[in-house]
């Protein structure tokens, strides 16, 4: 039981415990309590607030079952993912956690494209330009794994009509529904993407920049630059839920210089752990 | 008296370049396993064939088949995958595998109206599978079970 889910169960007992003691807190009972004392003071708190005390108890005991059911199916199904996610990266890759990392990326719901839509509108803001940011689909970071950003806030434009608009390899595995991989990108590490001037064209590092964000479907260089360690192969497949439905992406990145999606015994595997992902989408 | 059903089983073995949308320097594209489909299973009867075409992630069916010239294909709610192909035939062999050629003509028809390439590229492996199929319905001793069937249906109905 974790820790929420111990809160959630004192909260409970606690309310019904109130609900079952409210019909004996009367007037002759207070009369009872003689001089000042931590009792009387908590019995008159219970008299003087006595409907209210009723109606919290009451929801709080309705509810809280009620959260149970939506968000522990969601807990489980996150735990779940984590230990596929786990098991891929001990199987397939060794457990090389520093050069590879999956990530499940999902669809963004109402309310996930609000405030997607709100942070755009904020780094439009604040650098100054002037027009509204595209508004349409996109996924963002569920789950990860592997490297130091599994709490990354990252999300990907795709337009469900035509590839060109998409970003990055998880909007275009979104949108065109295949199976894809990307290897043998430019290698980045060297080129520090904060003070790169992209203007000069004729740099070196610039080209370099260009051709990994060509290759790479990276359509605008803030995109890139948002990204803590640009990866050198990537392998995306797209992840449905039990009814077939897609739902999302998974995103394997490899900085390892040779490309671990060209062993066929490590594809056949990928395809085999993706039917595992349906039952948690 | 031999049996007027018979049940076929078949898992194709498709090779990763029969997935291969495009392939480039840096990039390749497939089909997701989600859409080849893993294991086909039909039941022949006398005058109607039934082909449930399996894949590693299962899908709820359209509301509405595809019809085309009595080529029934039943595809999913939201990839519109092919899941079932039935059709209808007269009582003899030869009817039989032709149903086969109009079925792969259909799903190649049912192709065109799809916009995404990698659903496009598994109707081909369905079309390609229909093809393997007839020529599983083609060998000897499927060839004399099925005339068998035929034979004993047509006595059947005559008896009725």
């Amino acid at each position: 039981m974790s820790k929420k889910q111990k809160a959630l169960l004192a909260l409970q007992i606690v309310s019904a415990f109130i609900l079952a003691v409210l019909p004996f807190v009367d007037q002759s009972r207070l009369s009872r309590f003689t001089g000042d004392s931590f009792g009387r003071d908590l019995f008159t708190l219970l008299y003087e607030h006595k409907t209210a005390f009723a109606i919290v108890c009451g929801i709080v005991v309705a509810i809280v079952p009620a959260l149970k059911d939506i968000f522990y199916p969601r807990t489980k199904n996150k735990e779940m993912r984590t230990k596929i996610m786990d098991t891929m990266m001990e199987e397939l890759f060794k457990g090389d956690r520093q050069n590879v990392r999956i990530t499940v990326f999902k669809d963004a719901n109402l309310l996930r494209h609000l405030w997607i839509y709100l942070i755009l509108l904020g780094r439009k803001a604040k650098s100054w330009k002037l027009g509204w940011p595209s508004w349409g689909k996109y996924v963002y970071v569920k789950e990860r794994q592997g490297t130091e950003f599994p709490l990354s806030k990252t999300f990907f434009y795709y337009s469900p009509h035509t590839r060109k608009k998409c970003q990055g390899v998880a909007g275009i595995v979104r949108q065109s529904q295949e199976e894809i991989i990307v290897k043998d990108l430019p290698d980045l590490d060297h080129i520090d993407l904060t003070r790169l001037d992209m203007n000069k064209k004729r740099s070196a590092d610039v080209k370099l920049v260009r051709e990994y964000m060509e290759k790479g479907h990276i359509r605008d260089f803030e995109t890139l630059r948002r990204v803590n360690r640009p990866a050198r192969h990537f392998y995306g497949n797209i992840l449905q839920n039990s009814e077939g439905a897609f739902r999302g992406v998974l995103v394997v990145d490899s900085w390892q210089d040779q490309c671990p999606f060209d062993d066929e015994s490590v594809m056949k595997r990928l395809s085999y752990y993706l039917t595992l992902f349906a039952p948690t989408m | 008296m031999p049996a007027l059903a018979k049940s076929y089983v078949q898992r194709p073995s498709f090779k990763p370049h029969d997935f291969l949308i495009d392939k480039r320097a840096n990039e390749v594209r497939y089909v997701p396993s989600s859409l080849v489909p893993t294991e086909t299973v039909g039941n022949v009867g006398p005058t109607r064939l039934d082909l449930h075409f399996r894949y590693i992630t299962s899908e709820s069916p359209a509301s509405k088949k595809l019809v085309f010239k009595g080529i029934e294909i039943e595809v999913g709610k939201f990839t519109q995958k092919i899941l079932a192909i039935s059709f209808t035939y007269d009582p003899t062999y030869q009817s039989l595998l032709h149903g086969f050629d109009e079925a792969a003509k259909s799903v190649r028809k049912a192709r065109g109206s799809l916009s995404k390439p990698s659903i496009q590229k598994s109707y081909e492996l369905i079309a390609e599978f229909l093809g393997i199929a007839k020529n599983d319905f083609n060998n000897p001793k499927m060839k004399a079970d099925l005339e068998n069937m035929f034979l004993a249906a047509r006595e059947q109905k005559r008896r009725d």
